[in-house]
């Protein structure tokens, strides 16, 4: 009964009044387009499956091997002990159980908006049977697809689901139904960096000191992970209640829209033309024919201000924290990651981006020629140190630091008193206000678009309706982190580490991945 | 008709046909059968681990086997069509006729994809069932559990049995015999570790079951 070759299948599609005929795409002997993707899919499935099954093996035998040794020293009473023991099977029974379920929107309360960009929004949730308060981040299948994002946004699960660490936002379930991707992740209340900019306008170093050692040990972690982030930015580092900063947004948010840079080059002879669209921070010329004029640093800031929020929620993003390689498409590796953070601290501490044009394409062009458009305004009264640290972060690829690791920028005279072991420990430089789990004051506000729609088909064991074309692109993507199951119980915002599930003695031994592939 | 939908155990769905060509389809498949992936040690995997609830254990591995199976087939739905396929076969000697034992009481003969349809249909509605497969924390397992679930693995067995004997070469033109491979060599290893099929049942795979046991 083994199949001789499939023959070419005939479609009939009308098209006005005229009647088409398409061929499908043959394969010779192996099959249509649609099989081979089906294929690759599930190959990657059950690759992914596999891994993840050793991984959770290895991980459950440690936890139990982790508590085993810490009970053998400890002074526990054997019945104390005893019950820890079981405690833990408990917890890895309702993994399981957890593992197997369903998971879906129901499960969630949907509260208050907090961000919305080109493929979806990020919105406050309470999950139903813990109470728990979340973040979910909501994306458009169609949109991820039809922008090529798939890549991007699987990067990002897989950056959220292996990197356990202080410095990088928790991820606690990935999920989809037939429409969307969802991410739950932790719900950090204090807002980000860019808010914070745009009420302080400028930061002292003292306080950029903080943030930007926070970002390094962040930006680090993940580059350990053998991730590139890509897109760091204000917009993606945010403040928890204590006002210690995690990264966020891996792949995902807005990818410059590069289809209009094309033209540019690194070659290109900036000539008037070429200079029209550009505004530098120093210099007076004007441009006659557009009515453009150089900038001051002052109108600069101010432009910058009221432009910033439009630029952060547009489609295209903002260009301004892009290393010059990955705009032009050169290949690139971790080195892009500082490069941003040397523009981020840079706005920290003028109070606009280096290369800050009116229009993206002008910005791309200044980063791309960056030895004649980085300057420092002398209003801003930068240390030696600061502007020696920025100009070595922007600058080409064989001089910067951190190409060679972080340990480069780690010992650099600005951070000169930094603890780095100790930085998460410490006080922050800006405590947010937070009053309660559920505040939003520190993120824009949005109106609703539309009512969210309930559905309860979800994903946790992979379902067979799921295997449309569009799917398949997505296979693979559930994941359950061990840390749900930690605390099913409802905390308040008074209590240390609260708006995350809560750990007890025994959940402090507990791996905070453990990844289910169903789709 | 018992409980759960399972039917009366005793009904013939699975029908030896008496005078069959012996061939040595199991020789062939032997051949390929150690193609798999570097998926680490199966019979570790398999085994419950220490404190573990069995039926919880059995649950999540039903639900993983199901999946496998589910997402294997499916790259095969071009080729395992009614006209290619018009019975549920595992090679010249074995057919299988589809009875649910609700809504369909008496064995129906059906096409190969209508069959793993109907399964899968059935499967799925089964895991999604709250009072046989709970899914909320501290809700209890029914008392014929283990029952379900073995019905479950032996109709999986049933792929298993048809994509061997029908479209193995199929699967060896699209790469992804490893891939086949190792899940069967899962299924087979978790199944024998729980005694969840009866090895009447196993006959069209009986070699490469053999094979894979005993490694």
């Amino acid at each position: 009964m083994e199949n001789q070759k499939v023959g070419e299948s005939v479609h009939v599609r009308e098209e006005e009044d005229d009647v088409a005929v398409e061929k499908e795409e043959d394969h010779g002997d192996v099959g249509s387009s649609m099989t081979l993707e089906r294929v690759a899919a599930a190959k990657k499935f059950i690759e992914n499956h596999y891994k993840s099954q050793r991984k959770h093996i290895q991980e459950r035998k440690e936890r139990r091997l982790m508590l085993e040794k810490k009970l053998a020293s400890s002074q526990a009473p054997e019945e104390e002990q005893i019950n820890l023991l079981k405690d833990l099977e408990l917890k890895e029974t309702e993994y399981m159980r957890l593992k197997r379920h369903k998971i879906c929107v129901d499960d969630f309360d949907l509260l208050t908006i907090i961000g919305r960009g080109a493929f979806g929004e990020v919105r406050l949730c309470r999950e139903k049977k813990s109470g728990n308060i979340y973040a979910m981040k909501k994306l458009k299948k169609s949109e991820m697809l039809s922008r090529g994002q798939v890549e991007h946004v699987r990067a990002e699960r897989n950056v959220l689901a292996e990197v356990a660490c202080d410095c990088i936002v928790k991820l606690y379930y990935s999920f989809q139904d037939a429409e969307h991707l969802y991410l739950i992740m932790e719900y950090l209340p204090g807002g980000d960096i860019m808010t914070l900019l745009m009420r302080e306008e400028t930061l002292t170093e003292t306080v950029a000191r903080f943030y930007v050692a926070q970002s390094v040990i962040a930006i680090e972690s993940i580059h350990k992970h053998n991730y590139i982030h890509r897109d760091i930015k204000p917009d993606n580092l945010l403040l928890d209640q204590y006002g210690h900063m995690k990264l966020s947004d891996f792949g995902l948010c807005k990818p410059l829209d590069c289809s209009s840079l094309s033209s540019i080059s690194e070659n290109e002879i900036l000539d008037d033309e070429n200079l029209n669209d550009t505004t530098d921070v120093d210099g007076a010329l004007s441009n006659g024919r557009n009515g453009r004029r150089w900038k001051s640093p002052l109108e600069q800031l101010q432009h910058w201000q009221i432009n910033r929020r439009k630029l952060a929620f547009s489609t295209v993003g903002t260009p301004d924290y892009i290393a010059p390689e990955v705009l032009l498409k050169k290949g690139y590796g971790v080195e892009c990651d500082w490069w941003s953070l040397g523009a981020i601290m840079y706005e920290m501490l003028v109070g606009y981006p280096p290369f800050y044009s009116d229009d993206p394409v002008s910005t791309c062009r200044k980063i791309v020629h960056w030895k004649n458009h980085l300057k420092f305004p002398e209003e801003a009264r930068l240390t030696p140190e600061a502007k020696d640290l920025i100009c070595k972060l922007l600058c080409g690829v064989p001089h910067r630091l951190g190409t060679r690791g972080a340990e480069e920028i780690k010992a650099h005279p600005w951070f000169k008193d930094v603890m780095w072991d100790r930085l998460y420990e410490m006080e922050a430089a800006f405590k947010p206000q937070v009053n309660g789990e559920l505040d939003t004051q520190n993120f824009m506000k949005f109106d609703e678009v539309e009512q969210p729609k309930s559905s309860r088909s979800g994903s946790g064991p992979f379902r067979k309706k799921l295997l449309t074309s569009q799917d398949l692109s997505f296979v693979g993507y559930t994941y359950k982190n061990f840390a749900a199951v930690k605390g099913m119980m409802r905390q308040s915002i008074n209590d240390p580490g609260s708006l995350s599930p809560k750990r007890t003695s025994v959940d402090s031994t507990h791996s905070d991945s453990g990844v289910n592939y169903s789709a | 008709m018992s409980l759960f939908g399972l039917g009366n155990r005793n009904q013939k769905t699975f029908r030896p046909k008496k005078s069959a060509p012996s061939g040595s389809k199991g020789a062939q498949l032997q051949k390929h059968i150690d193609a798999t992936l570097g998926s680490g040690n199966l019979r570790e995997a398999v085994k419950l681990p220490p404190g573990e609830d069995i039926n919880e254990w059995l649950a999540v591995n039903t639900v993983d086997f199901f999946n496998q199976v589910n997402i294997l087939f499916g790259t095969l739905t071009e080729f395992c069509t009614p006209s290619n396929c018009p019975s549920m076969t595992a090679g010249p000697k074995y057919e299988y006729r589809w009875a649910d034992g609700v809504t369909i009481k008496k064995p129906i003969e059906v096409s190969a994809p209508k069959y793993v349809e109907y399964l899968m249909d059935w499967i799925e509605s089964q895991l999604d069932d709250e009072t046989i497969f709970p899914q909320r924390l501290g809700a209890p397992f029914p008392t014929n559990f283990r029952d379900v679930v073995k019905t479950i693995f032996k109709r999986l067995f049933r792929v298993y049995a048809h994509i061997y004997h029908s479209h193995f070469q199929k699967i060896v033109s699209l790469k992804e015999e490893a891939h086949l491979n190792t899940c069967f060599k899962h299924f087979v290893l978790f199944t024998w570790e729980f005694r969840l099929i009866d090895k009447v049942e196993l006959a069209p795979l009986e070699d490469l079951v053999e094979s894979i046991i005993q490694l």
